[in-house]
């Protein structure tokens, strides 16, 4: 017996639609898209769930003997179920140190300008990146040698900060992580394993062009759940 | 498995063009196709167990891999959608205006038809070819070919969104809009004064839409579902794989080379347009793969969006079932130049 290619097509579309469901319902698409293009996942959810319904009524209204499965389109099915197999390599992974090596030093995003922080306590990493090439931008922020922050970033074992100093970062994703590129700051000291995160408070100082957290306090933390920033305009 | 009908021409033919055959009529029996799939699952289950995915460099190819295919398919479903409903509702005498208006107005005409025509390039060529064959000028017909896939809403907004919106995204939507219009037109203007019969391929089967679209002859709504469910899996299974390689891409490359090759004008957007010659996108979703190329000029990244939907590998393939073999030089020959220098008069722009 042959297999009807019809019900293979409907099975690989119900995969989907399931697992854009589950990706709604469990919130977990912020492990994969930045927050201006989660719509993606309840819109497919909905309207791949809608397909299969609909291709479903078509296939029962069908009378006629469908095509067969050639060993092509069951080998074009198999290419559509692959990145679900990823997922479930990496269900609760994250992007880090290896990635922040490759993905360079946020450029990406350095030449936009985010509005400033609320308050110059509050700078995030993309801030005080920013604040080191803008003057203006600085000023706004209030970000200036002796402003006390408070940063969570994971360890990068970056080789390009200022002697006697290790970098932490955050990712900032525009669309999804595919655009994600890792934004750091330097903190004085010896530096913990990479990938490790850390909540580090102190002071910012300048060593030549860079702004450098002298710690107060480094703490030691797990991962967040939601380990990805989105950049905003 | 079973071995449908093999044509009595192709016994003489090379034993690679049998195995090619083979590969597309050999029917799945469905004790193999429970095996294959058992045997999917169950490497999945092992790679799993193993740890195979734990490693920094599979983690971040997965993680990337898997984020484009999650962003693009939704919208390779609404290009399903529109393409579907074309199929099915669109009465086919309803592109016959292109073919009334005065000749010097037909190729721009044609081009921008395209903003109208929500089509994946492979959807885009038939509708080229009946045009043409019903008396369109051929330069016309293949204006529209071209720019549909490019011009049409559906792009231009999958192309804002990948582009995060604001003042970046609608720099990139004037930009693929604008040098894709010119591009088209112009190699429109390239087949002008070319005879239906020099520029197509004879063929009495709509055999150029690689897709099977199964059951024509049941009740609209059924078409429609068919049409949706069959695009939309044929096209998935092209973003998989450059979704795949353009992972690999970030993964494998030192990040220093691609970024000096991304920073060299000319050779960027070259280099880029190679890319997405290979990779082979659907035009709904590429953006989301320009996107990721951020080590590459803005310029460059807008030749990846422009030449992609006029020319890659299963286009080519699309090309040569349609038209005659010099059509694609012909092409590559116009497009090529227009869409380099294109981008770096955007890249002098929005710098």
């Amino acid at each position: 017996m042959t297999v009807d290619a019809r019900i293979a097509r409907g099975g690989a579309l119900a995969v989907w639609a399931v697992f854009f469901i589950g990706l709604w319902l469990t919130g977990t698409s912020d492990r994969f898209l930045g927050t201006r293009t989660q719509w993606i996942v309840p819109f497919g959810a909905v309207v791949l769930a809608l397909a299969v319904l609909a291709y479903g009524y078509g296939y029962l209204r069908s009378r006629r003997r469908g095509p067969r499965l050639t060993l092509r389109e069951a080998s074009g099915l198999f290419a559509l179920l692959i990145p679900l197999a990823a997922v479930a390599l990496v269900p609760h992974a994250a992007l880090g140190s290896y990635a922040a090596a490759r993905n360079g030093t946020g450029s990406f995003f350095l030449s936009a300008r985010p509005p400033v922080p609320s308050k110059p306590a509050d700078a995030s990493f993309l801030d005080i990146r920013i604040a080191e090439g803008d003057h203006t931008f600085a000023r706004n922020a209030g970000i200036e040698p002796g402003l006390h922050v408070r940063l969570l970033g994971f360890v990068t074992g970056s080789k390009g900060v200022p002697a006697g100093t290790f970098e932490i970062a955050r990712f900032y994703i525009s669309c999804c992580i595919a655009d994600a590129q890792a934004v750091g700051v330097p903190i004085a000291g010896r530096a913990p394993k990479r990938d490790t995160w850390i909540v580090v408070s102190g002071s910012l100082t300048r060593r030549g062009k860079r702004f450098v957290v002298e710690p107060s306090k480094i703490q030691r933390v797990d991962a967040p759940a939601q380990p990805y920033l989105s950049f905003r305009t | 498995m079973e071995r449908t009908g093999l044509a009595p021409e192709l016994s003489l033919a090379p034993a690679r063009l049998r195995l090619v055959r083979a590969w597309q009529t050999t029917t799945v029996s469905e004790t193999v196709f429970g095996r294959l799939l058992g045997l999917f699952v169950l490497l999945t289950i092992v790679a799993s167990a193993l740890g195979l995915g734990r490693g920094p460099a599979a983690q971040t190819f997965l993680l990337i891999f898997t984020s484009i295919v999650i962003e693009a398919l939704p919208f390779i479903l609404v290009g399903a959608l529109a393409s579907a409903a074309i199929a099915v509702f669109l009465p086919q005498g309803s592109l016959g205006w292109i073919s009334r208006l005065p000749f010097a107005l037909q190729i721009p005409g044609a081009a921008l038809g395209g903003f109208a025509f929500p089509v994946c390039e492979c959807g885009s060529v038939p509708v080229a070819r009946r045009l043409i064959a019903r008396g369109a000028e051929p330069g016309a017909g293949i204006a529209f070919m071209l720019a549909s896939p490019v011009l049409n809403p559906i792009v231009l907004v999958s192309t804002w969104v990948a582009y995060g919106g604001h003042t970046r995204g609608a720099e990139m939507v004037v930009g693929r809009a604008s040098l894709g219009l010119v591009t088209a037109a112009a190699v429109g203007f390239a087949f002008a004064r070319t005879k239906p019969g020099e520029l197509l391929r004879p063929r009495p089967a709509d055999l150029e839409h690689d897709h099977d679209h199964g059951d024509a002859g049941a009740a609209r709504p059924v078409a429609f579902a068919t049409h949706l469910v069959s695009d939309f899996l044929f096209m998935g299974k092209f973003i998989v794989l450059g979704a795949g390689l353009s992972a690999l891409v970030q993964v494998v490359l030192p990040g220093s080379l691609v970024s000096a090759l991304g920073g060299a004008p000319v050779i960027s957007s070259l280099a880029l347009m190679a890319v997405a010659f290979v990779l082979s996108l659907c035009s709904e979703a590429d953006a989301f793969i320009a996107a990721s190329f951020g080590s590459f000029t803005p310029g460059a990244q807008l030749a990846f969006l422009v030449f992609g939907p006029l020319a890659d590998m299963k286009l080519t393939v699309l090309y040569g079932a349609t038209f005659r073999s010099w059509f694609v030089g012909r092409l590559l020959l116009v497009a090529i130049p227009i869409i380099v220098v294109g981008s770096l008069v955007f890249e002098a722009a929005v710098r």
